[in-house]
């Protein structure tokens, strides 16, 4: 009986929306705008927040990073801190609440095969790297102790590159020359892909950072850009940060205010970007809310009319025995179904114009299933909020005086 | 016809009215000015009673039909309605009463024209819970069968001519089987032919127990009725 009765009415609402199609559509534009841009903003921060996620489970959470470098209050870099020297690595290194230490060299050489040659990114670290970067073999060995403690000419190399060189071939065992200098190939590691920006993460050569320096004619410890490191767990990650600090304060005998030390980890900024994100994504619903008010207002505005428009018809039904409820639900069916109408074209609108969006821009778009039951909530709900005024206005009528309306 | 007509009232000799009204005033008050419309009209009204209300334009009998419907408050002044008095009930008392036990037949008919005739017919029992949906179709069919009607269920108020919808209307009024039908000049959009066949409409539902009461200016139709009640400047004469 009552599912019945709503039927009736949301089909009676219907019947009325579509006698005049270019007035309904007309009516929710406000609505279809609103709704298409809280789509299309939901969907926008949804993609940021993906590729901000997928970036920084790939260096992983447990990660700690040290660099030489001084930060002042303001956030700038102020010129070169102290490296850091073995000591201090191995202090650290033997932490309980660390897990894997891998220093990081950085370079740009040229590395040729045969006829094939290319200015490449050399990275010179230690056996620790494949543990903190979670980084497989597809072929080959990796790093060990001893290519780190005798500076070996060995080399690992990213898929891309085993490919820009060898093509089909088996590289294990072939030598390749950095800077003219043979290495020996002993590893290829398993692909990452590309990062959601588009950067080949596989386009790279390791090496052992002793090597590399040396091949650079530099001392074993200068040049460590990075130190990277694992704490055990991403719970001991924060105490494992703190006994680094504590560590280095030490050894170089300096107070808190003083660090030429950088000591950061993606944690921290995982929250800090994500709390952007947030507050974007606050900021450009709000802006998307105000154009939902707007859309509500123009429903309130035609609803006033529709029930200018039938009067002699509500006298009627009141005369029948129409009580003040079922005027004010016959009305409220037909400004929420007709906000609703809205609410559809705008959740497919903005369906469309992200994904067009998200291919021109290279950027993901997630309409989320959520995000489509909030439209259809909010542009029930404003229907009903703004259509609440007609229809009680209509349901107060006097049968007398509606009924005599031509 | 000129002989007046005998209604159910003779036949049921009941001594209890349906519907009493005594000493109802109505007064309109239009800014300054007050306007008394009735005065002191008292009515008894029996079941089966087959009522006509005569007078000249103005001299409030629409006025009267209204209050008598329940759908307009009298100034002052009782109104029972059976053994009730109406004074005391809320609108949506008055909206019940107006769904279930009164028919409405207007001059211009009063049909909702985005609907077809079945449809229009059972709006009124969307109004109530004493119908079950799925019953609606048929006692829709039932009543449109009584008026003669059977044949134009689908169609829309402008595809009918005005007897027709007419007894759309009349359809409309039988489909919650209320005990009064009332009707405001039921024939005055008609023609002459087509008003005979919905006055003999009109007796056969007072002859199968319906209580009428029917504003007309037409005195062969009033003289039809089983009892005259001549208005004349708000007062009963
Ligand atoms: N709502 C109203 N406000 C003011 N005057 C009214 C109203 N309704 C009716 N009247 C007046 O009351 C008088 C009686 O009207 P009505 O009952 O419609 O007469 P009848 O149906 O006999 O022609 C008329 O003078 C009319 O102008
Ligand atoms: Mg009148």
């Amino acid at each position: 009986m009552i599912p019945n009765y709503i039927l009736s009415n949301i089909n009676e609402a219907r019947i009325n929306l579509f006698r005049n199609k270019t007035r309904t559509l007309l009516t929710s534009l406000g609505i279809i705008i609103g709704i298409t841009s809280v789509i299309i903003l939901i969907a926008i921060t949804n993609g940021a927040r993906s590729v901000i996620e997928t970036q920084l489970t790939s260096l992983g959470a447990k990660t700690i990073m040290l660099k030489p470098f001084v930060r002042t209050a303001s956030g700038f870099s102020t010129g070169r801190g102290q490296n850091f020297n073995e000591n201090e690595l191995n202090l650290i290194k033997n932490l309980d609440s660390v897990d894997y230490l891998a220093p990081i060299v950085k370079a740009s050489e040229e590395v040729n095969y045969r006829s094939t040659s290319n200015i490449i990114a050399l990275v010179g670290t230690n056996p620790d790297f494949a543990g903190i970067n979670d980084w497989k073999n597809i072929s080959g060995s990796f790093i060990t102790e001893n290519d780190v403690k005798d500076a070996t000419k060995v080399c690992v190399l990213g898929l891309t590159n085993s490919r820009r060189f060898f093509g089909a071939e088996d590289p294990i065992g072939k030598k390749i020359r950095i800077n003219g200098i043979p290495h020996l190939v002993i590893g290829v590691l398993e692909p990452k892909g590309l990062t959601p920006g588009g950067r080949d993460q596989d386009d790279f050569i390791l090496l052992p950072y002793t090597s590399l320096n040396r091949l650079l004619f530099r001392p074993d410890m200068s040049n460590i850009v990075t130190v990277l490191m694992s704490a055990r767990s991403s719970e001991e990650l924060e105490y494992a940060k703190f006994s680094i600090i504590k560590i280095l304060r030490e050894t170089r005998n300096i107070n808190p205010g003083e660090d030429n030390f950088d000591i950061s980890s993606y944690e921290g900024v995982t929250k800090k970007i994500l709390g952007t994100t947030k507050i974007l994504r606050i900021l450009l619903t709000s802006i998307a809310s105000i154009s939902l008010i707007v859309g509500g207002i123009g429903i309130m505005n035609i609803m006033l009319v529709s029930v200018s428009e039938r009067t002699k018809e509500i006298g009627i039904r009141i005369t029948i025995g129409a009580k003040s409820r079922d005027i004010v639900f016959q009305f409220l069916c037909e400004s929420a179904l007709l906000s609703l109408i809205g609410g559809i074209v705008g959740v497919l609108l903005g369906f469309i114009i992200s994904k067009i969006a998200s291919t021109i821009i290279g950027w993901p778009a997630i309409v989320s299933l959520s995000s489509v039951f909030v439209a259809f909530f909010f542009s029930g709900g404003i229907g009903i909020f703004f259509g609440i005024y007609p229809a009680f206005k209509a349901s107060k009528l006097d049968p007398i005086m509606a009924i005599r309306n031509e | 016809m000129a002989f007046p007509y005998r209604s159910q009232r003779d036949i049921n000799m009941s001594n209890t009215p349906l519907l009493e009204l005594s000493g109802i005033n109505k007064i309109y008050k239009m800014g300054q000015i007050d306007l008394q419309v009735l005065y002191d009209v008292s009515l008894h009204i029996y079941n089966g009673d087959f009522v006509s209300i005569v007078g000249p334009s103005g001299s409030g009998k629409t006025t009267l039909l209204n209050i008598i419907a329940c759908l307009d408050r009298p100034t002052s002044g009782t109104y029972n309605f059976f053994g009730e008095d109406v004074g005391l009930k809320s609108n949506d008392e008055m909206s019940e009463i107006r769904n279930l036990r009164i028919g409405f037949i207007f001059q211009s008919f009063n049909l909702i024209p985005r609907h077809t005739a079945l449809e229009n017919v059972i709006m009124p029992l969307h109004y109530s819970s004493r119908f079950k949906n799925s019953s609606f179709k048929d006692l829709g069919l039932e009543c449109l069968e009584k008026v003669g009607l059977s044949e134009r269920v689908g169609h829309y108020p402008n595809e009918l001519s005005g007897g027709q919808q007419q007894r759309v209307a009349i359809a409309r009024a039988l489909v919650t089987n209320p005990e009064i039908i009332l009707a405001d000049e039921p024939t005055g959009n008609l023609d002459s032919k087509t008003s005979d066949d919905i006055m003999e409409l009109l007796k056969n539902l007072n002859k199968s127990g319906k209580t009428i009461i029917t504003i007309t200016h037409d005195n062969e139709v009033a003289e039809q009725a089983s009892e005259i009640i001549k208005i004349k400047d708000g007062r009963v004469i």
